[in-house]
């Protein structure tokens, strides 16, 4: 393929684990007109891989790994140069009724900034597309238009952390990398991709399957000028949109406070984490809250590729008895292994965060399993002679951290073979073996874990209620940067094509297609775009329901209609049932799917010229 | 509420700046003009002839006194001072000094390079770059046939020329913060520079800072106000020029982490 877009090498690396082959593609190539790139682009190639392959299992040798940056990827555009995304069939969801049991999981993405992804695209390549498993370790070494599979046992079993630093050590300064830690190594499904020790693409299981594949990490070097469209004006725009990014609305809330800010602000409108979902209001805020959190643990800010919002907070604990702990964070979604555990001690706090980091866990999985536990420990269906004598008891951080030591650790103990699987799928097994209802207080949607954002006593505003829909409906499961209504979500996919930074709203919609066209020479109008996202999204609604998901998997556990606040300015707050099924057709409607089945109507796919979903639909 | 906020902006820019539409060359000539008008208007009365005042009316001032069109940041031998312990890591620098010297995103090509460097978990990040030291040991060591590095008489910036320079290397070794020998000692004599020099295929050596001819790119543009101007006077603060950015580093690191 010929065709020269900007923002695009043309050149894909595609490593067979299996045989150790490594070849440079342009399979993507066909479809970047049609995707533009990042998440779109990414479940488009997941479609074409696996579409005749319904029901793989996520963790074998069939499934897909893809790391896409965006066509922005390596340059300095704030919020959009930075990021990455990883791409495969999903580790962590499942569906309740699947022709193909445990193995029918939905797409999965998750995108995380940092350097990685930049300096990847910056050494010559568009992206990773991984196939087979290998048999033993291997890491990938990419240096400016190099590629080698090399032998990597000798990392396997470092956490994130030493990781990185034997590979600065071994390669330099200069070489960035991505790596699975040993929770993904020991098969836990909520695992991430970590780079530099504290950015995550978190969700969806991702590093699950990379770990699968033997693939420990990725070490990249790269100082190759990107190609974009518009060379001359490069400098200009660059200065242009970063005085647009420092002037925005919240500029100084995120340099400041990066989305910590949220952990107090949010706990005072109730809508938090908090006990496993079932409070809004964090009862420990003068302990672990931002106040806190600012005062005695964060040091220093740390930004992304290009960006001059700093974000990233880094914080040491200083003195006590987990003194010397470093960790990054805690942002807003840390309230999941804060108030959503209702710990009570800024330092087990930030010792659970640097644990976690080193681990590779992804801190909203982890943070529902082990909300889920404890409740389960709480009401006696699990007991500590359960789990190896721990005493999982709300608010105990040193009991939570051996948990998460056993649930890395401990091969021997078959219930933790169902924890590593996710609070859902542990509580029916657990359900199944003692008879008991646990299943009511595992907060999750398709077993993929609710954010930090409780949907009990958010309050409606133009008919759909707060972040329920996104839990309900996204296609990855329970997902809080998934979009509430169809709009929403196709702004969501037109950010996530760029790849673009949640938080830089001060583009917009249009202004992200702007950018986008100044960078690839095209002229897309926002119309398109949305087009172009519709798309996507309704590839992605193919690929779940193919796999065996339906309507019944589009809900919510039993807590958020049945279990109120019992304390905090929301008490008795419930979301109504009947309310979210009317919002759920609503949503179905304006899709341009079935009302009743949330199955694509046939006229829908052709009027996104689809047609060849069709055949795929559930008959 | 937003229309009577934007007109009483208005008022105040109209009154606070009556030159804000004028460009600072404009208002300077029509300064001089006025002036020149002025001053004929007085000799008018007294002398017998009226001048009308034409355009052509000069006046000439000592040149120390005109203010320059733009004014540079740099008007002294100066250097870019960082302070470490408030870099973020955001490569905004790198990226502008690229751009603007090279007119593309060749970041290897920059001359100030930021790394990263993670120590147990925190993060650290270092920028190096040319500290102009006003010894000059790489100009001393270019080879005299070459002599492909020059020092600007007023920012004291020490400037190569891509197009004579040989790739030869002497510049870099004598710009190190350490030397490595080669019998297996590890690491040898400690000259105490940065090491910002780096070897480049296309460009021979990259890595002079020539503080863009008095406006430093990377000094406006970092949003962190890490990389400040500071001129020789004080003397060399010394310690942390004589260290490589890993030893650096860890200093950094005992700085912001170092508890206990």
């Amino acid at each position: 393929m010929t065709t020269q877009i900007g923002g695009y090498w043309g050149k894909l690396i595609e490593v067979d684990m299996t045989t150790g082959k490594v070849e440079i593609t342009d399979r993507h190539m066909q479809y970047v007109s049609d995707y533009i790139g990042g998440h779109a682009l990414g479940s488009k190639l997941l479609w074409e891989a696996l579409k005749d392959k319904p029901g793989i299992d996520p963790m074998g040798p069939e499934n897909v790994f893809m790391i896409l940056p965006g066509p922005l990827g390596g340059i300095p555009i704030p919020g959009g140069g930075s990021r990455y995304n990883t791409i495969c069939k999903s580790a962590m969801t499942q569906a309740k009724n699947s022709p193909y049991g445990e193995n029918g999981a939905t797409v999965a993405w998750s995108a995380a900034g940092g350097k990685f992804g930049p300096t990847l695209k910056m050494a010559g390549f568009d992206g990773i597309y991984v196939t087979g498993a290998s048999a033993t370790p291997k890491v990938l070494y990419v240096n400016n238009g190099e590629v080698e599979l090399l032998d990597g046992s000798k990392y396997w079993g470092m956490s994130t952390h030493e990781f990185e630093e034997t590979i600065q050590n071994e390669y330099g300064p200069m070489y960035k990398n991505c790596c699975v830690g040993p929770a993904a190594e020991n098969g836990v499904r909520f695992a991430c991709v970590m780079s530099e020790t504290g950015r995550a693409n978190g969700r969806g299981g991702t590093g699950a399957v990379m770990a699968s594949k033997k693939l420990k990490g990725v070490i990249v070097n790269g100082t190759m000028p990107v190609p974009v469209a518009n060379k001359e004006e490069l400098l200009d725009k660059i200065k242009f949109y970063h005085n647009t990014i420092m002037a925005s609305s919240n500029a100084d809330v995120r340099r400041r406070w990066g989305t910590g800010s949220g952990l107090t602000q949010r706990s005072n409108m109730s809508v938090t984490s908090c006990r496993n979902h079932r409070e809004g209001m964090n009862p420990y805020d003068d302990k672990i809250g931002i106040g806190v959190i600012h005062s005695e643990f964060w040091i220093r800010h740390r930004s992304c590729y290009g960006c001059p919002w700093r974000c990233m907070k880094i914080g040491v604990i200083r003195q006590g008895e987990h003194a010397g702990a470093i960790a990054e964070g805690p942002e807003y979604e840390s309230a999941m292994n804060g108030a959503n555990w209702l710990l009570d001690d800024m330092g087990e706090f930030a010792a659970i965060m640097e644990k976690l980091e080193g681990y590779g866990f992804d801190l909203i999985g982890l943070g529902g399993l082990v909300g889920y536990a404890l409740e389960a420990y709480e009401n006696g269906v699990i007991t500590s002679k359960d789990i190896d004598g721990i005493k999982l008891e709300w608010s105990n951080g040193v009991e939570i951290m051996k948990f998460m030591d056993a649930l890395v650790s401990n091969h021997t103990n078959p219930i933790y073979d169902w924890f590593r699987r996710g609070s859902t799928y542990a509580a029916l097994k657990i359900d199944a073996e003692r008879k008991t209802d646990s299943v009511k207080y595992a907060m999750d949607s398709k077993n993929h874990s609710f954010a930090a954002h409780n949907v009990h006593g958010q309050e409606a505003a133009t008919g759909y209620n707060g972040l329920e829909m996104g839990y309900a409906v996204g296609h990855r499961g329970a997902c809080h940067i998934n979009g509430v209504t169809p709009a929403a979500m196709n702004n969501m996919m037109i950010r996530d094509m760029g790849v673009f930074c949640s938080f830089s709203t001060a583009y917009g919609a249009q202004g992200e297609t702007d950018i986008l066209n100044f960078i690839m020479g095209t002229s897309y109008t926002l119309d398109q775009m949305n087009y172009i996202a519709s798309r996507a999204r309704n590839i992605e609604k193919v690929f779940n329901l193919r796999e065996g998901f339906t309507v019944e998997d589009d809900t919510l556990p039993w807590r958020t209609f049945n279990d109120p606040y019992q304390w905090g300015p929301k008490k008795g707050a419930l979301l109504p049932e009947d309310k979210f099924k009317e919002t759920r057709k609503n949503y179905y409607t304006e899709m341009g799917w079935d009302p009743e089945t949330g199955i694509p109507t046939k006229g829908k796919l052709q009027e996104l010229g689809l047609e060849d979903l069709i055949p795929y639909l559930p008959k | 509420m937003t229309d009577m906020s934007n007109k009483v902006l208005e008022t105040v820019q109209n009154k606070a700046l009556p030159f804000a539409n004028m460009s600072r060359r404009s208002f300077l000539k029509g300064a001089l003009v006025a002036g020149g008008a002025l001053a004929l208007a007085g000799c008018g009365e007294t002398t017998v002839k009226t001048v009308t005042v034409t355009e052509k009316v000069t006046v000439t001032v000592p040149a120390d006194t005109v203010p320059t069109e733009t004014k540079n940041m740099v008007t002294s031998p100066m250097f870019i001072m960082p302070q470490y312990q408030d870099c973020v890591g955001c490569n905004i620098c790198m990226a502008y000094c690229a751009l603007s010297h090279y007119g593309e995103l060749d970041l290897n090509k920059s001359n100030i390079q930021v790394y990263g460097i993670d120590i147990k978990g925190g993060m650290v990040d270092i920028p190096v770059l040319c500290m102009h030291c006003s010894d000059s040991p790489c100009m001393a060591s270019c080879p005299d046939k070459v002599q492909a590095i020059s020092k600007d008489e007023v920012t004291g910036a020490l400037l190569i020329d891509h197009d004579k320079c040989t790739g030869c290397g002497l510049c870099i070794e004598a710009c190190a913060t350490t030397v490595w020998d080669p019998t297996g000692n590890g690491w040898g004599d400690r000259k105490g520079r940065t090491g910002c020099l780096r070897a480049h295929d296309e460009l021979g050596v990259v890595g002079m800072c020539d503080l863009c001819d008095g406006n430093p790119e990377c000094v406006t543009a970092c949003p962190e106000n890490c990389l400040r101007l500071s001129n020789h006077k004080g003397g060399c603060p010394g310690q942390y020029w004589a260290l490589n950015e890993k030893e650096l580093a860890q200093q950094v690191w005992n700085l912001l982490y170092g508890c206990k």
